[in-house]
């Protein structure tokens, strides 16, 4: 769906990168100036870069090696930014109505109708976006950008401008986009916790250079990526599903690595969730515990331990087909002998559940 | 005479109006467009438009009248080329017009320029990748946001165009009837002996003319304001 390659030398910094990514929502993760923003300008044509391929859905959008320059308005992409942009003296409709009026959207029956259930718009309609609050105003823009019938939607940290509770107002929704619309979107974010709810493919973008990319489970269990994440985010996400809400209050979900007891969530049976690991908090044991209070334990066997800093170690451990990633000090890694092949029990002491996914 | 109106007032008053109004209507789709060309396109020479532009605010409104009427007089290189094609500026109430609107030019412009740089941009962009081209994106987005600032200019070239005495009597004199507006009646009369009756009346129309001028600017600005622009 997306293959970008641009080339590109600034006063201080350069940007060589190359992404590639199949993936109906592909995250472009990394620190602010690592040249995530410049790439989505290069691709919404607002940014020309000395040397670019760029090809979206099939579609060569630019290329500089054959003069292939698409203009913004033909380029068909839908591009939400961290500030809604709304139009100020539109109405809600007028900027949903926008692409159909002004642009090249076909007015295509029911779309809008759809649009406006899908972001759970019908109540502000006639409103000014002045009076809209940031998550209302933020869904406004990605029914405009819906309305005109993009080949790809691209969300420019789309969540940094609102505050953790407001977020809930918008992640549910993307997430029903996915679900409900063939539409892939570019996710650029600094966040990995709205990486981790929304991406199917990741690429890690640091210094502009390419540090890696590839599906997401993939990437966060690749342990030598621990100094990128940094001790507090470094953790797997292994796939499962739903399997019992049992009567004392806890939901068993099934992963290749054993059963995964969470605190009861709304999800149906049988839905598919991700499960996210991080690597703090799992504890190695090389016998098995008994009598603890911690209900997920696991086993598996140690396929490497990475160096993490002066004071520790990131071990990698097979479980069933998935990796988890565990964090050991120097100390314990000495006073259990953990080396490589070696089986080990692993204590979970806390795990998240991100939302429901589709394959 | 204290009674009795000089009919040469309201041939002056009616002048001063057509020639600001027109020189004001004329004026405006130029100035929006350089404006524009000035703050949102990158290209050769923009430094020199802007010198060009601002030219009439800094230079002696005398200067300005001479350099029309060396250009655009029956001897000048573009007055005797328009001659031939029968339109004629110099000492005609359209030189007056013409006047008035270059030297309303570089306010118009400067109000228009200060509104597009206090707009934003990204709505621009927004606007592009829904599909809106450069021109339909300037009427549906730009032009209705910085419509107040429009108007200012508007009220500002008028008022300029109303007022303009150096540039207008340098290039057309001041021929009753054809091209004398009001400061240039309120100068003549003020050299003739008796003329000062008259002189209030002028007076007294001009601000009256300013005031509604003002009034009607804020008027239309609060409604714009309301209208959420």
């Amino acid at each position: 769906m997306f293959d970008l390659r641009l080339r590109h030398q600034f006063n201080a910094a350069s940007l060589d990168v190359h992404v590639r990514s199949d993936a109906r929502v592909l995250a472009l993760f990394g620190p602010s100036g690592a040249g995530k923003t410049s790439l989505i300008k290069a691709l919404e044509g607002s940014f020309a870069p000395q040397s670019a391929v760029l090809k979206v859905a099939g579609e060569t959008l630019l290329d500089t090696t054959q003069s292939i320059c698409v203009p913004t308005h033909r380029r068909r992409l839908g591009v939400i930014y961290q500030d809604a942009r709304l139009f100020p003296h539109m109405t809600v409709t007028g900027n949903l109505r926008y692409a159909e009026q002004f642009g090249r959207a076909k007015k295509l029956n029911g779309a809008f109708e759809e649009v406006i259930n899908l972001l759970g718009l019908g109540r502000v309609l006639q409103q000014r976006p002045a009076t809209l609050s940031g998550g209302e105003a933020q869904r406004v823009a990605i029914g405009r950008a819906i309305l005109s019938q993009p080949r790809a939607l691209l969300l420019d940290e789309p969540l940094a401008a609102i505050d953790q509770a407001r977020r809930e107002e918008i992640i549910p929704y993307l997430l029903r986009l996915k679900r409900e619309l063939s539409l892939p979107m570019i996710l650029i974010s600094h966040d990995l916790n709205d990486v981790v709810r929304l991406a199917d493919d990741v690429a890690l973008i640091d210094g502009g250079r390419v540090v890696e990319q590839g599906p997401l489970p993939d990437v966060l269990a690749n342990p030598e990526l621990s100094q990128f994440f940094g001790p507090s985010q470094t953790g797997a996400v292994i796939n499962g599903h739903v399997v019992a809400h049992h009567p004392d209050g806890i939901t068993e979900i099934a992963t290749s690595a054993g059963s995964a007891m969470v605190t009861q969530i709304e999800t149906k049976i049988g839905a598919d969730v991700r499960v996210r690991v991080l690597a703090k908090d799992v504890m190695i044991s090389r016998e098995k515990p008994i009598a603890l209070s911690a209900l997920n334990i696991w086993h598996g066997s140690i396929v490497s331990i990475t160096p993490a800093g002066a004071r520790g170690v990131v071990v990698d451990l097979k479980c069933g087909s998935d990796h988890v990633l565990a964090f050991v000090t120097n100390r314990s890694l000495q006073a259990l002998a953990l080396d490589a092949g070696a089986t080990c029990w692993l204590v979970v002491k806390s795990l998240s559940l991100t939302d429901p996914q589709i394959s | 005479m204290m009674t009795e109106v000089s009919p040469q007032v309201w041939q002056a008053v009616w002048l001063s109006l057509k020639v600001a109004s027109l020189a004001t209507v004329c004026a405006l789709p130029v100035a929006v467009l350089v404006a524009y060309l000035l703050t949102r396109v990158v290209f050769w020479g923009r430094s020199l438009l802007t010198i060009v532009v601002y030219l009439p605010l800094v230079l002696p409104p005398v200067v300005t009248g001479y350099a029309l009427l060396s250009m655009f007089g029956s001897n000048g290189y573009v007055g005797s080329l328009l001659a031939d094609l029968g339109i004629v500026f110099a000492f005609r109430w359209t030189g007056a017009v013409l006047a008035a609107a270059i030297m309303g030019f570089p306010l118009m412009v400067r109000a228009i320029q200060q509104a597009l740089d206090a707009s934003d941009k990204g709505l621009e962009a927004s606007a592009a990748s829904l599909g809106a081209s450069k021109m339909i994106c300037f009427l549906t987005i730009t032009l209705p946001l910085i419509a107040p600032g429009v108007l200012a200019g508007a009220i500002l070239g008028f008022a300029k165009a109303l007022g303009e005495f150096g540039a207008t009597i340098t290039f057309v004199a001041s021929i009753p009837g054809q091209t004398q507006t009001i400061p240039s009646a309120i100068y003549n009369f003020l050299q003739i002996p008796n003329g000062e009756p008259v002189v209030m009346w002028l007076v007294g129309i001009s601000v009256l003319l300013s005031v509604v001028a003002l009034a009607a600017s804020e008027l239309l600005g609060r409604w714009m304001r309301k209208r959420g622009v």
